[in-house]
């Protein structure tokens, strides 16, 4: 079986603070082969938000992700500015098949680890076809969402 | 071989028909003649029917053939009545009136407000023994009143656990004092004790057996619990504990359908072996009675179950495309509007749907708003208590095709979260009910309960509370950049008010509007926009048209009448004007929208597909 990852696209904004109200207007939303690559992340697995305030870095990348079997993997989320882990957030994790109506036939679960890193476990991708990973990271009240297409084929 | 012996005995017809016969209630009997407006209805003890009508704050006795009315004059927007002992309690706009059968009023139970025994927007009402029950639905809890002394006790906060409700809508009591609750926004119902502590719940959203959709009116009766699944079109019949004994109802799927047919029903009730139901979307009250030996209640096939999506209260039109929310799927869908299909009509090109409460998913949306500069649009769910901020992709130059994926969710924020970090400016979590692009990229959000409104900034990050002193009942804003001041339209004073925003704060200019149903009146505006001249354009959902004025109130004609065809409408909520001054008009009557010219004049219609097809065969 084999993994195409056809696009990702990462929405990460700063987390809304009542103090955060500088929050740069600009684009929230950018495709991964514009977002500026870091270093010190896996080359096609770190993306850069819009507003440039979050990173997030998959381990496995969405690229090696399996179908139709159990797979874990870890998030790690960091502030873009200061390189730091975001330590002050949560992660909740969810995939959908948007042209089915349904998502997955498990709820993964998600554990903080150190660092600003989680361990996503119990994630099943049950059938072929394009799903949509959804990585919400909650801070305060207000929650965004890094999303990532994958096409899981047969070929 | 004897087992299979066996088992073709206990299937044999014969045992069928010696099975005790068991009478159930769901056999069509007739339609009330006569009413209008209808909520709630009670029987009285000698069989007369009471039937509150809302529109004309009256209560009709339906008796003998003949009606008797009663004025219930400032009480607005009646919602449910309850006859005991030579007694009338009709509940409305935040009270609940006891009147003599002569209507002569008596006491008040009461006010606007969220303290304890105070009500916002009750809906349903119960009386046993000495104790007024009331479902406060718009404080998300159940209050009981003495009639001996007037003292309340509430019980219930919002939230979806136990000892928590989201829009209760109705209480029925059982002859061992437990109530029953109808937790409409959980779609669920809830049992309590006489001191209104949590017992057990049951139901869930959907359509299947014991699942309910939007559950309103209850009722005990003969030991039965029986509740109207408002959007399921039918009545669910339970014990005590919960336990599903039959149900009824056929879905009334084109206009208008009656006979047993059911459309969105609300409430009911019950006298010896009849039942009367009312349903007001059709303006229409139902008899329905016990079967009789050799009689089979209709019982609907299970694709007319399914949840139906129907659009919501508002529209948003802007550049290529037009937004509408539709709260009973839950979802939100996108239309193309500059296609070169002929004849011209708008395609649907993307639906995001997911009912739940996690990030991403709705409950029930209650507007929607487009920025087609931007390519993104703003989410409104009163019930989650979220605004959420959506990105979209659009390409005119591919071919028009359905997208899947068009709409992407990029942020939200909890309003509950929000109110409890105190960084909403408040006094309780905002509650969205309509959205407006507003000032300097603002967004502007009403809150039709707390009677507020808020401008939110583009990206969700911070709210502040703009103005608090409107009417009692703000349905809709909309934003004059001209003019630097926001309209809102008011469903109960049927008044629109002009309101200067600036760095000072709030300056109210004009307000203007007569209740009636004359020329330049309103009766129950629902939703309103500006056209490009300035002039205002309000829906009245009562009088089923849409009534245009200039900046100063000045009427300058109407459009619309009551029906099924070109040009009519049934129940209208929401409107916008596109960049080509045409009024996009929620025809949520007849599921769907209609897009005139200024003056009236039919363009097109799209929406569910029998209504469509009732619109354009007229034409």
């Amino acid at each position: 079986m084999r993994v195409q990852l056809l696009s990702l696209s990462v929405l990460l904004v700063t987390c809304a603070a009542p103090d955060a109200r500088d929050v740069s207007p600009s684009p929230l939303e950018f495709r991964a082969s514009e977002a500026p690559r870091q270093p010190d992340f896996v080359a096609d697995a770190a993306l850069q938000s819009g507003a440039g305030t979050y990173l997030l870095e998959l381990d496995p990348p969405v690229a090696a992700m399996p179908d139709n079997e159990s797979f874990r993997f870890e998030v790690r989320v960091a502030d873009t500015r200061t390189r730091q882990p975001a330590t002050d957030v949560t992660l909740a994790v969810d995939a959908t098949m948007p042209e089915h109506g349904h998502g997955m036939n498990r709820v993964p679960r998600v554990s903080r680890l150190a660092d600003g890193r989680f361990a996503v476990e119990g994630m099943y991708f049950h059938m072929t076809g394009r799903w949509e990973l959804y990585l919400d990271v909650t801070c305060g009240a207000w929650t965004e969402r890094a999303q990532f297409r994958v096409e899981l084929s047969d070929e | 071989m004897l087992a299979l012996v066996w088992i073709a005995l206990a299937a044999s017809p014969q045992e069928a028909e010696d099975a005790p016969f068991v009478s159930r209630m769901g056999m069509p009997s007739s339609t009330v003649a006569g009413t209008a407006s209808v909520s709630g209805l009670a029987f009285d003890s000698q069989g007369g029917l009471w039937v509150c009508d809302p529109e004309r704050s009256t209560l009709v006795l339906h008796a003998l053939g003949r009606t008797k009315v009663i004025s219930l004059g400032e009480l607005a927007r009646l919602t449910d009545v309850e006859v005991r002992s030579e007694r009338i309690f009709v509940s409305g706009s935040d009270a609940v009136v006891e009147l003599s059968l002569n209507g002569e009023e008596l006491r008040r139970f009461g006010t606007w407000g969220r303290a304890e025994g105070m009500l916002r927007e009750p809906a349903g009402i119960a009386v046993a023994g000495e104790v007024l029950y009331v479902a406060d639905t718009g404080n998300d809890r159940v209050q009981r009143f003495s009639l001996v002394d007037g003292s309340a006790f509430a019980s219930g906060t919002r939230g979806c656990g136990a000892g928590e409700f989201l829009r209760p809508n109705d209480v029925a009591v059982d002859e061992a004092g437990c109530v029953y609750v109808s937790d409409s926004g959980n779609h669920r119902v809830v049992k309590l004790d006489r001191d209104l502590k949590f017992l057990k719940a049951w139901g869930d959203f959907g359509p299947h057996p014991g699942f309910f959709a939007e559950p309103a009116g209850l009722a005990w009766h003969k030991g039965e619990l029986y509740v109207v699944d408002t959007d399921n079109h039918r009545v669910q019949v339970f014990d005590s504990e919960g336990l599903r004994i039959h149900e009824w109802g056929l879905h009334a799927l084109l206009p208008r359908e009656g006979d047993g047919k059911l459309h969105y029903p609300s409430k009911l009730a019950l006298h010896g072996d009849d039942a009367a139901l009312s349903e007001p979307y059709e303006d229409r009250v139902q008899l329905f009675r016990r079967t009789e030996p050799g009689e089979e209640v209709p019982q609907p096939q299970r694709f007319e179950r399914v949840v139906s999506a129907h659009f919501g209260g508002h529209v948003s039109v802007a550049g290529d495309l037009a937004a509408l929310c539709e709260p009973t799927a839950p979802s939100f869908v996108l239309y193309d509007v500059k296609n070169a299909l002929e004849p011209w009509e708008p395609v649907l090109v993307a639906r995001t749907s997911s009912w739940g409460r996690r990030t991403g998913q709705m409950l029930a949306p209650t507007d929607i708003e487009l920025d087609w500069e931007q390519r993104r649009l703003w989410l409104a769910d009163a019930d989650a208590g979220t605004l959420s901020l959506w990105s979209f992709d659009h390409d005119e130059s591919k071919p028009l095709e359905f997208d899947f994926f068009k709409a992407r969710m990029l942020r939200s924020v909890d309003l509950a979260k929000l109110h409890a970090l105190g960084l909403d400016g408040a006094d309780e979590a905002i509650r969205p009910s309509a959205l407006e692009l507003g000032p300097d990229g603002s967004l502007l959000v009403l809150d039709t309960l707390s009677r507020a409104l808020f401008a939110v900034t583009e990206d969700l990050s911070s709210v502040r509370c703009v103005c608090t002193q409107l009417g009692p009942r703000p349905v809709d804003v909309a934003w004059s950049e001209q003019e630097r001041c926001a309209w809102i339209v008011d469903a109960q004073e049927c008044r629109v008010a002009s309101i200067a925003l600036d760095e000072a704060g709030d300056e109210l200019r004009i307000r203007f509007g007569t209740r009636g149903r004359g020329d330049g009146e309103l009766l129950s505006p629902s939703g309103l926009a500006l056209a490009s001249d300035g002039s205002l354009l309000v829906v009245d959902e009562a009088l089923h048209r849409v009534s245009r004025f200039d900046s100063n109130g000045t009427w300058l004609g109407s459009f619309g009448a009551r029906g099924t065809g070109a040009g009519e409408l049934h129940k209208p909520r929401g409107i916008d004007v596109d960049e080509h001054n045409r009024a996009w008009v929620v025809d949520w009557g007849n599921h769907r929208v209609q897009i005139h010219s200024l003056d009236g004049e039919f363009v097109a219609s799209f929406g569910a597909r029998a209504f469509v097809r009732e619109a354009l065969r007229s034409k």
